[in-house]
């Protein structure tokens, strides 16, 4: 057998493996590895993320993009805020003296610079987005990292 | 007729597509490819390794990340300069989220686009390149005791290139810093980055690539009240990343390609603790593919489709006081990319398609807002 056959067999063997381990999962809306995926097209190599996860005083981030909670003061101690989940849920709601209220919450789906919406209570919604720093920029406001 | 004979003109028209098909480069491009940046060869790949900048010379590059944002945008050149080749970026991004800051401390300045410099040059079998990064940004008053914010970026990175391999390494000090009055909150570390591929050639059509990535980003936080007595409180952190894949690049002609890439395992792993406190997500990729096809439709249109698949496995743990806990969830998602590009001479634009325009129409048939391009690349080759 040529080496080019033993080097493919080894290739398609472990792949099947991965594959049966793996089977039957999902939830992943932004799907990228180490190595490739991602905004940049090279994965997460390129991407350090220290941001928090969820507001609950975790040290560590679950994403480099948008998962955690944003939120933009709408008037003074009255915000509005997105919080998105790393298996594809998100809330979007209002946040008033400490008294939240969500207004929407779903399923979200990444599409290049554009997010879709899909709330259990209203038609779904797309916005652009925008990531800099802790500045989540959704449509034309700007929302920072809580 | 302009060209003597047949022969001349084909030998112009085969000379102008193998120019054309040396410029065919841009983020834009390995995005639509399914993020298979790592296993092709393209001119983003200069920034893990810098030596490959003596493959794409003489081009300005522009990167229009997000539709009507200037700060992501990125206009960058190479040059030759003696026997090397320079390469400016200006307004580059980082692509690195600091830690939150609970106070805000780090609100007003960001880490987000620096300003790279290349320089490649060539030995006798060997192309070496060097590239400096660096990012400065600072708010607040320059008075004594005032509040005031900096962020510091400097990254150094080199590499050297072969026939058939090439090998970066980078090394790089972010850090962020507040202070007012006796004061200050800091987070710095340093970061390790290592990268190689290679590409085997198995025969004519069929070229194997693998690839190899380590970084380690050791960092921490640091808040000092600048009261006597008062605690100093201090997070450290550590992100670990390795991964090792392999591409398989099947060319059907010299021009248009089909390119697998699977990585077999990626780790990334992200650590912090504060006293006895401990907290960690692990991500575990097994396997993940990225694949991705480039035809060229006719002289001037290209057309690209790119896909990946990722496995993965996260785990989170948290050690407090003795007491520790861990939890996995296992998480697989599917996505598909399209892309076009038309070439013009030397002239190049890159798109990124939204493919639900192919499904809904545009807005005088469905009334959707949304772009008919999430990004755009452009490139001009001036040889």
């Amino acid at each position: 057998m040529k080496m080019s056959k033993y080097i493919l067999t080894i290739i398609l063997m472990v792949t099947f493996l991965f594959l049966w381990q793996s089977c039957g999962q999902s939830g992943l809306n932004n799907p990228f590895g180490v190595l490739g995926g991602g905004v940049n097209g090279y994965g997460s190599s390129g991407i350090r993320d220290y941001t928090g996860g969820d507001n609950t005083g975790d040290f560590v981030g679950t994403s480099p993009n948008l998962i955690g909670t944003r939120r933009y003061e709408v008037f003074q101690d009255n915000y509005e805020f997105y919080r998105f989940f790393p298996d594809g849920r998100y809330q979007h709601g209002v946040q008033v003296l400490d008294q939240t209220q969500i207004i929407d919450a779903g399923t979200y789906e990444v599409n290049g610079n554009t997010i879709t919406f899909y709330p259990t209570n209203l038609p779904a919604y797309s916005l652009t987005f925008l990531i800099s720093g802790n500045t989540l920029t959704l449509g034309d406001t700007q929302y920072q990292r809580w | 007729m302009i060209f003597q004979s047949k022969k001349t003109a084909w030998i112009l028209f085969l000379l102008g597509s193998f120019l054309i098909s040396q410029i065919w480069a841009t983020e834009t491009r390995v995005n639509s490819l399914g993020g298979t940046g790592f296993f092709i060869k393209d001119n983003t790949n200069v920034f893990f390794f810098p030596a490959t900048i003596l493959e794409f010379k003489n081009q300005v590059i522009g990167e229009l990340r997000y539709p009507g944002a200037n700060n992501s945008y990125t206009l960058g050149g190479h040059f030759q300069m003696g026997n090397g080749i320079v390469g400016v970026y200006l307004n580059n991004p980082t692509w690195l989220n600091p830690p939150p800051n609970d106070y805000g401390h780090w609100s007003n300045v960001e880490l987000s686009r620096k300003i790279d410099v290349i320089y490649g040059f060539q030995t006798s079998s060997l192309k070496w390149g060097f590239r400096l990064s660096m990012l400065f940004d600072r708010a607040g008053s320059d008075e004594a005791g005032a509040e005031k914010e900096s962020a510091h970026y400097l990254a150094l990175s080199g590499g050297v290139s072969g026939q058939n391999f090439d090998i970066g390494l980078l090394f790089e000090l972010p850090r962020l810093r507040w202070e007012y009055d006796q004061a200050n909150d800091t987070w710095s570390g340093f970061g390790l980055g290592l990268y190689g591929r290679y590409f085997y050639d198995l025969n004519q059509t069929i070229q194997v690539i693998p690839v190899a990535t380590l970084y380690i980003n050791p960092s921490s936080t640091k808040y000092d009240p600048g009261i006597s007595g008062a605690e100093i409180i201090k997070v450290d952190l550590n992100n670990t990343k390795f991964s090792v894949g392999v591409g398989i690049k099947y060319a059907m002609t010299q021009k248009n390609f089909f390119i697998l890439g699977t990585e077999i395992l990626g780790y990334d792993q992200l650590k912090g603790s504060q006293g006895s406190t401990e907290g960690s997500l692990t991500r575990l990729t097994f396997p993940a593919f990225y694949a991705g096809l480039e035809t060229w439709l006719n002289s001037w249109l290209i057309a690209r489709v790119g896909a990946t698949q990722v496995y993965r496995k996260e785990t989170q743990s948290y050690k407090y006081d003795g007491n520790s806990s861990s939890s996995s969830t296992y998480l697989s998602g599917f996505k598909m990319f399209f892309g076009l590009a038309l070439a013009m001479g030397n002239f190049q634009l890159d798109f990124s398609i939204n493919e639900k325009l192919l499904f809904d129409g545009p807005n005088f048939i469905s009334g959707t807002n949304e772009p008919i391009s999430n990004r755009i690349s452009l490139i001009y080759n001036f040889k």
